[in-house]
């Protein structure tokens, strides 16, 4: 009777978990579900059109992001990658000539500009999917939009920056309770910083919170007097806190952080600062296209893609950000960059700060930190 | 005793009219010539330049509606850090002459010295300055850095040292990084194939007149190919100021900021400040043209300083003695340490799991090679680099030599402004060429169908080296007197069969030092290609670019590593086609 019982759970464990891979597989393929013969029209003059090019600033994604996709729609994806300022210059020519190789970009929200000039294309008409406009599939019932129209950026993630990396061999995390905490003169030429001079997700980005969030004051305070070193290089800034260089980092992302955890490096740590707990920003996760996109079938497929479950599975297994997806749960992605419940992070992926506050701001830390 | 050919010493240089060739083979229409010339040269480098010019003035920025304005240029002029980054740019081409001199004393030992293993030192310095410089460079960070820097914690360990003794993050540290892996050997790279072309009749005809090694060197030697010497010279000051990617890595963390990492930094910031980096680009142009302007007075000073005559030329060099084989093993410990050392870093690093720490409690893996050789973007690079790096090493090399035999041989018209138009490429850094070169070709209708194609990148890298590909072959041809040519004229032969049975193989070694040269900068340019590169076909050097820049360097070492073996493989298969040319001999 034992061994029935026991042969009986072993079965049904097997099944369960049979079940399990089945669900998950079929997870993967219905996201197309219901997209009906308008659908399958698209698909089809999609991979007619043989490929579709992307543009992405996290060059990371380019190699998951075409296997997955040709695995998912049979076609083929082409990215292009690279520094940010070289793919927006591109794009901006590009547009302007009225000559687009690009047919869809994914970046942050440099492009709002473009709107003004008539160069994009409205996104939200192209997605078609239930499992992408059924509202019930976003966190707070709805897509995000980083333009007021919400119809032109869609941002897929939203996740909190602006906290500091410390090094727990230097820096006792007990002794952190304030952003203030980091003018002691203990830390005077102990911090590093992705330079704040130059746009993006890391030095600028935390920078601009730290100056909305404490004054124009505490920046220069923080960086001229605690004589902040720069780097370009996100990789370089963890480096340095992990090899002891320096203590603290400003302005990290946690690709590079989650990437020394993962070998051993537990001297590294994010402590959580009560009076500036971050700002919530889209990263590089906005979708965008260009008006006169080439492969415009296989844009539309890949966009209806990237918004839906397996598209954004895969966008956020690789830059480690949380999606605004309810049913994309990665577990790598850090806790530090889950918004806490009852907290309040100012959103600063929205077309007003963009446009109008981030450039003064922008301006006032380059004329504070030394000029361009 | 005197080299100047303008007295009577030993050694004369021919001053016959070499132009006279030019004509009778049907050059006559100089003035035509000239034009169509110009013409010619100018399409692809005075164009960009008028481009960027009008764009200083856009105060609108790059490829948008044109609004004039000198608010680029007063800001590029009255800006402190702008200043502070052309003082550092000079400050660091200090490394120029010190390579200059280290590299003709090598290039001298090797090639009329010939000591032991000469060949093996010199396939090492071409493999060397092809190695790629930025994973290099993160090499010598982990030798050298002042707080973890292994070297470092090595000298540590001795009695009298109490602090770090290197610094990668300095000037001496960026100045270090660049004599090492580039700018000696392109020195050796460039004089040796003049030094090859020298009679040894001549250094000869110097010692049995009393004179001793030293006296040689400097009234026979120096003298004899110093328009090679002058031209090196000038293309690698006028390159140290466009190079970027060490100083960036380098000198950021320390405030140090060279001119071309200034209009970086204008392109790269959010919004761009395309006025003020065209601005900064034009501007270093006028210096660029007064360094040509002199160059060129310097070039007709010299004359045509021939080595090779119609008579028979003995190219061999001189005899071996004991001390030649301790200065061939000081040279080899020299590429160990320069050579050896950072390359050692950057293959271990290639089998790390996190690059450059070797102490962690696992630190090898083979996953990055298994995912890169996996990857099918990476043959797909493989396969376009070296396919744009053959065509542009090819045609660049055979147009180059077009182009330096009509400014030797010829007299056409406008020959001196095709001379100077010639030094522009060099004159704007990579990535504004880059952007120059896109803008002229998206909004030009015809040429825009070439568009994500791989020729902009053919024609692109073949204009980046043309400043080097045309002076050095300039100072080969005028190696060669006119009268080789003219006794094959009088034999019949006519332009064509001249150029390619006379000219061309006489000027060889060149030639092929000029192709790996294109090839090899191909195979590593980063900046002219990346706005041209089309995305699903990358360059190897975009690839590991792309590793780099998402934080992938144990991937971006791979490639590394796999560029350097091809580089290898393409210096080793020159330098035998060479052999088989018999051009070195």
């Amino acid at each position: 009777m034992q061994r029935f019982s026991l042969a009986a759970v072993s079965v049904a464990f097997a099944m369960l978990a049979m079940l399990s891979v089945a669900q998950r597989a079929l997870a993967q393929d219905d996201w197309q579900a219901g997209g009906g013969p308008a659908w399958q029209r698209t698909l089809a003059a999609g991979r007619a059109e043989g490929k579709v090019v992307v543009a992405v600033s996290n060059s990371g994604l380019a190699r998951p992001m075409a296997a997955a996709f040709e695995r998912a729609t049979g076609i083929k994806a082409e990215f292009l990658t690279g520094v940010f300022a070289e793919i927006f210059a591109r794009e901006a020519r590009e547009a302007r000539a009225n000559h687009v190789t690009l047919d869809v970009i994914i970046s942050g929200g440099s492009e709002l500009p473009f709107l003004r000039e008539g160069l994009l294309e409205p996104v939200k008409p192209q997605f078609v999917l239930p499992q992408v406009i059924d509202s019930k599939y976003w966190i707070d019932g709805k897509m995000r939009w980083l333009d007021d129209a919400h119809e032109y950026l869609f941002e897929a993630s939203n996740w909190v920056h602006g906290w500091p990396l410390i090094n727990t061999n230097l820096v006792d995390p007990k002794t952190l309770h304030s952003w203030k905490d980091l003018l002691q003169p203990k830390f005077k030429g102990k911090i590093a910083s992705e330079d704040p001079r130059h746009g993006g997700p890391g030095g600028q980005a935390a920078a601009s919170y730290l100056a909305s969030t404490f004054g124009m004051d505490f920046v220069k305070s923080l960086y001229i007097g605690q004589k902040v070193t720069y780097t370009r290089d996100p990789r370089q800034l963890v480096e340095w806190v992990a090899r002891g260089t320096y203590a603290v980092a400003l302005g990290a992302v946690q690709g590079p952080v989650e990437e020394f955890l993962s070998q051993g490096m537990t001297q590294l740590d994010v402590p959580y600062l009560p009076d500036g707990p971050g700002d919530l920003i889209g990263g590089f996760s906005v979708l965008k296209q260009l008006k006169g996109a080439p492969h415009p079938n296989a844009a539309r497929v890949f966009m209806n893609w990237y918004a839906s479950q397996p598209g954004q599975e895969v966008y956020s297994r690789v830059t480690l950000e949380p999606s605004t997806r309810k049913d994309v749960k990665v577990a790598a992605v850090p806790a530090y960059v889950i918004p806490r419940p009852g907290v309040h992070y100012p959103d600063y992926y929205k077309e007003d700060w963009y446009m109008n506050m981030r450039p003064k701001v922008a301006a006032a830390i380059v004329q504070a930190l030394g000029g361009q | 005793m005197s080299a100047s050919g303008r007295d009577n010493g030993s050694v004369r240089f021919r001053r016959s009219d070499q132009f006279a060739f030019a004509r009778q083979i049907g050059l006559k229409s100089d003035f035509v010539s000239g034009i169509a010339m110009l013409l010619a040269v100018s399409m692809v480098t005075f164009v960009p330049v008028i481009y960027i010019l009008i764009d200083s003035f856009n105060v609108n920025g790059m490829g948008q509606s044109f609004k004039f304005g000198l608010d680029g240029w007063e800001e590029a002029l009255s800006n402190v850090k702008t200043l502070s980054s052309i003082g550092y740019s000079f400050l660091l081409a200090i490394r120029i002459p010190i390579a200059l001199l280290v590299g003709f004393v090598i290039a001298w030992l090797l090639i009329r010295v010939q000591i032991p293993g000469a060949r093996f030192i010199e396939h090492i310095l071409w493999f060397s300055f092809f190695l790629p410089l930025l994973p290099l460079t993160m090499g010598w960070v982990l030798l050298l850095d002042a707080h973890y820097g292994l070297l470092n914690a090595a000298a540590m360990h001795l009695p009298f040292v109490h602090g770090a003794i290197f610094s990668t993050n300095s000037v001496a540290g960026i100045i270090w990084v660049h004599l090492s892996l580039s700018t000696v050997p392109v020195m050796v790279i460039l004089l040796a194939p003049a030094l090859r072309r020298l009679d040894a009749a001549q250094e000869e005809a110097g010692a049995m007149s009393g004179a001793g090694t030293l006296m040689t060197l400097r009234r026979i030697t120096v003298p004899l190919i110093a328009p090679a010497i002058l031209t090196a010279l000038i293309a690698g000051f006028i390159r140290s100021l466009e190079l970027f990617e060490v100083e960036q890595y380098l000198g950021t963390p320390v405030g140090i900021m060279v001119y071309a990492t200034r209009i970086y930094d204008l392109i790269a910031t959010d919004p761009p400040l395309y006025p003020q980096a065209m601005a900064l680009s034009t501007f270093f142009l006028a210096v660029l043209l007064i360094v040509s302007l002199l160059y060129q007075k310097s070039f007709a000073w010299f004359g045509g300083r021939a080595t090779i005559a119609g008579k028979a030329t003995r190219l061999q060099s001189r005899r071996r003695g004991r001390w030649t084989y301790v200065v061939s093993a000081s040279l080899l410990l020299y590429l160990a340490i320069t050579v050896g050392m950072p390359l050692t870093i950057l293959i271990l690093g290639s089998l790390n799991r996190l690059f450059g720490f070797f102490f962690i409690a696992h630190p090898w893996t083979f996953a990055n090679w298994r995912n890169v050789l996996t990857d099918p973007a990476a043959r797909q690079a493989a396969l376009n680099s070296t396919w744009i790096g053959l065509a542009a090493g090819i045609i660049g090399t055979l147009l180059y030599a077009l182009v330096a035999w009509v400014l030797v041989r010829t007299r056409i018209w406008a020959r001196s402004s095709i001379a100077v138009l010639v030094w522009l490429p060099w004159g704007i850094p990579g990535l504004v060429l880059g952007l120059a070169l896109s803008s002229i070709m998206l909004n030009t209708p015809v040429v825009s169908t070439l568009y994500g194609s791989s020729i902009p990148l053919i024609v692109a890298m073949i204009i980046k080296s043309m400043p080097i590909g045309v002076q050095m072959l300039r100072t080969s041809i005028g190696q060669i007197s006119s009268e080789v040519e003219e006794a094959a004229q009088m034999a019949g032969a006519d332009f064509t069969m001249i150029f390619r049975r006379i000219t061309l193989p006489l000027i060889s070694p060149m030639c092929l030092a000029i192709f790996l040269l294109v090839f090899m900068a191909t195979m590593s340019d980063i900046s002219t290609v990346v706005l041209l590169a089309s995305p699903g076909s990358p360059t190897l050097a975009l690839l590991m670019f792309q590793f780099m820049t998402s934080s992938q360097p144990e991937a971006a070492a791979v490639v590394g590593v796999i560029i350097a073996s091809l580089s290898l493989f393409i210096t080793a298969l020159a330098f035998r086609i060479g052999m088989i040319m018999n051009v070195e001999r």
